[in-house]
């Protein structure tokens, strides 16, 4: 059995199913649904895949991130009084001290969280407002779009100069342009200097400043007024991020992180924020649901693979004649099989190929209209093809045995 | 060519149900060989089993010499596809392909190519007279016709036995002369032929006649 003869089958089935129009349509139909919604859910698993990868890595894979956070019961002593409360919460710089001395493989760096409000020319901005230091851009997934980036020498010398994420692109005018309207900081004005793109794709808005400006400027103490009451909340450090050569040491050391804070932090106010372990997770849960899809789709394959065999068993029955002629003429049993075979193979390849063009068209129509987003790879066409070749085969070989083992004198007597 | 020895046909299913008995028959190369019986006699089964489409329950058939009661599926296939012609008295003609088509099909499975089987099988519908019908469908043929084309399909892997199962069984009685001269044509051009009939007038033109009742084979006189 050659190429050539192979050819020669599936041309002979191919052109008996084209006689054979509508039904062969019909079948087909089952096939295709259940690849186009195969190569769809893959796509769409891919794209989800992609894109918790891309949000995840933005906060950089290699780091682990120590941030303050207010705990949820607030110091007992304070709360009975009326009038201004001190909220004293989070990293101070003696944990930094003993990170950098339990860690000295580490590169770490520090954010002071400014808590104020962002205005430009009288409107209100969303965004988080960081005092980093120069070297904090080299920790993230991001790189300069426009401008320059926040230098040693800012930091330094404590200059009012910001750095914001392209959302924010139409707060930067570079230098010969228009005059830029300044940003106010709660009530301190700054330049924008440069424009970084955002780490994550949909990650909040973020203004960096220099750490030492922020320091100097803000304080570590903040005030908030609440529905009547006042409340200041003081915190020394926002973040600790801290940067490791390899991936694979990342769980161990964020144990040891772990239990050192936890020593000094009996409160819970602070947060550990171990990148590498949120995309593990993540990418569990995806997976588990890329293979529910995946599931679902398969049975719908499988319910047209049923219908392939359906048809072909009806088929058999029908051609009962032919089988008895074809065996008359010199066809052997393994002729019969090769062409009920090719037949349902043809039919079912065909029915890939064009559930595969389906997937190109639903994935994007999708996205449209989820907000998903979604991608085929090459090996997604692959896999679809593979399986529908595979259908035709699984649920051909059933009707294509049964022909094959036809009697050829009873066959020719079959009216 | 066709040497049986003491073949039976038993269909065991419950009761046993003989449909040849103990037949003996030698036919020589060149042949033209009549098997003349009443329906149910046992004729058919007989001819399946020369054209190696059945096989016996006992004895032993040798076709050119060789032992083919035990040759496999794949083998008795092929040699029946390459050495022997059958034509049927309902024509059997696939429906769904053409006249050329149907006549290429033998060809198909000695796995002829494409360009080769189309030739041949244009040569073997102009033998028979069918030339300016063989794009038609069967159903668009009269009744001889479709027996020329099954006839160009028998021919077409120049075979050296024709089988022929009454072939002008379902003829009207001028067509059926027609389809005759043509197998006396071929008788003459030295092919083996068997023919089953019941219809004594053709039993009586032919060169050697065999009995067939109730499953045993005599060497008839002509009726």
């Amino acid at each position: 059995m050659n190429l050539w003869r192979l050819g020669e089958f599936a041309a002979s089935g191919a052109r008996n199913l084209l006689r054979h129009k509508l039904r062969s349509l019909l079948t087909l139909l089952g096939v295709l649904f259940g690849v186009a919604a195969v190569i769809t859910m893959l796509g769409i698993g891919e794209g989800a895949q992609r894109s918790v990868m891309r949000e995840i890595s933005g906060l950089g894979l290699h780091n682990i991130i120590a941030e303050s956070v207010q705990p949820t019961q607030p110091a007992p002593v304070q709360t009975q009084r009326r009038g201004p409360r001190l909220l004293d919460f989070g990293l101070t710089r003696r944990d930094a001290e003993q990170l950098r001395a339990l860690l000295p493989e580490a590169e770490v760096t520090l954010t002071h969280v400014v808590r104020a409000r962002v205005y430009q020319a009288g409107r209100r901005l969303d965004a988080r407002v960081f005092g980093v230091r120069a070297d904090y851009v080299e920790f993230f997934d991001t790189e300069l779009l426009d401008g320059r980036l926040i230098t040693p020498v800012d930091d330094r010398v404590g200059r009012r100069v910001a750095v914001v994420t392209e959302n924010l692109m139409h707060l930067y005018h570079p230098p010969g342009g228009l005059a830029a309207q300044p940003l106010r900081i709660g009530s301190v004005f700054f330049d924008v200097v440069g424009v970084i793109r955002q780490p994550a794709k949909g990650s909040e808005s973020m203004i960096l400043i220099p750490y030492e400006t922020a320091r100097r400027t803000y304080g570590s103490t903040s005030l908030r007024r609440e529905a009547g009451s006042t409340e200041f909340t003081r915190t020394e450090i926002g973040q600790i991020v801290m940067r490791f050569d390899s991936e694979d040491v990342i769980p161990a050391y964020a144990d040891v992180i772990r239990r050192n804070l936890d020593a000094n932090h009996p409160r819970g106010d602070y947060r550990l924020v171990v990148p590498l372990e949120i995309l593990e997770t993540k990418q569990r849960t995806q997976r588990i649901l890329n293979l529910v899809l995946i599931t679902i789709a398969a049975i719908s394959l499988v319910v047209g693979g049923i219908g392939i065999m359906n048809i072909m068993l009806a088929v058999v029955t029908e051609r009962i004649p032919e089988i008895g002629i074809r065996r008359a003429l010199g066809a052997t049993r393994r002729d019969i099989l090769y062409q009920f075979l090719a037949e349902t193979v043809t039919l079912s390849t065909v029915g890939g190929v064009l559930g595969c063009l389906c997937g190109f068209v639903l994935v994007p129509l999708a996205e449209r209209f989820t907000g998903w987003s979604g991608v085929i790879t090459p090996s997604a066409v692959f896999l679809s093809l593979a399986v529908s070749w595979l259908v035709g085969l699984v649920f051909g070989i059933a009707p294509a045995i049964r022909a094959s083992r036809m009697d050829p004198v009873e066959a020719l007597r079959y009216e | 060519m066709i040497h049986i020895e003491g073949v039976s046909k038993i269909y065991r299913n419950g009761d046993d149900l003989t449909v040849l008995d103990d037949v003996h028959v030698r036919i020589e190369a060149g042949e033209y060989v009549g098997i003349f019986g009443p329906s149910g006699s046992g004729k058919s089964t007989l001819l399946h089993i020369i054209g190696l489409l059945d096989r016996p329950t006992l004895g032993r058939y040798f076709f050119r010499g060789r032992d083919v009661t035990t040759l496999s599926d794949a083998e008795g296939s092929r040699t029946r596809g390459r050495e022997i012609g059958f034509i049927f008295q309902s024509f059997h003609l696939v429906p769904n392909l053409s006249v050329l088509e149907n006549v290429e099909l033998p060809l198909f499975y000695q796995e002829v190519r494409a360009a080769e089987r189309r030739d041949r099988a244009r040569e073997a519908v102009e033998r028979v007279g069918l030339g300016r019908r063989v794009t038609h469908a069967p159903a668009q043929l009269s009744g001889g016709e479709r027996q020329r084309t099954a006839i160009a399909r028998a021919l077409v892997t120049r075979p050296e036995l024709i089988l022929a199962d009454e072939p002008t069984g379902n003829l009207d009685s001028k067509t059926g002369q027609d389809i005759l001269a043509l197998l006396d044509g071929l008788h003459q051009e030295g092919k083996t032929i068997v023919m089953i009939t019941h219809d004594v007038e053709i039993a009586r033109r032919l060169p050697r006649l065999l009995r067939i009742h109730d499953g045993r084979l005599t060497e008839g006189d002509r009726p």
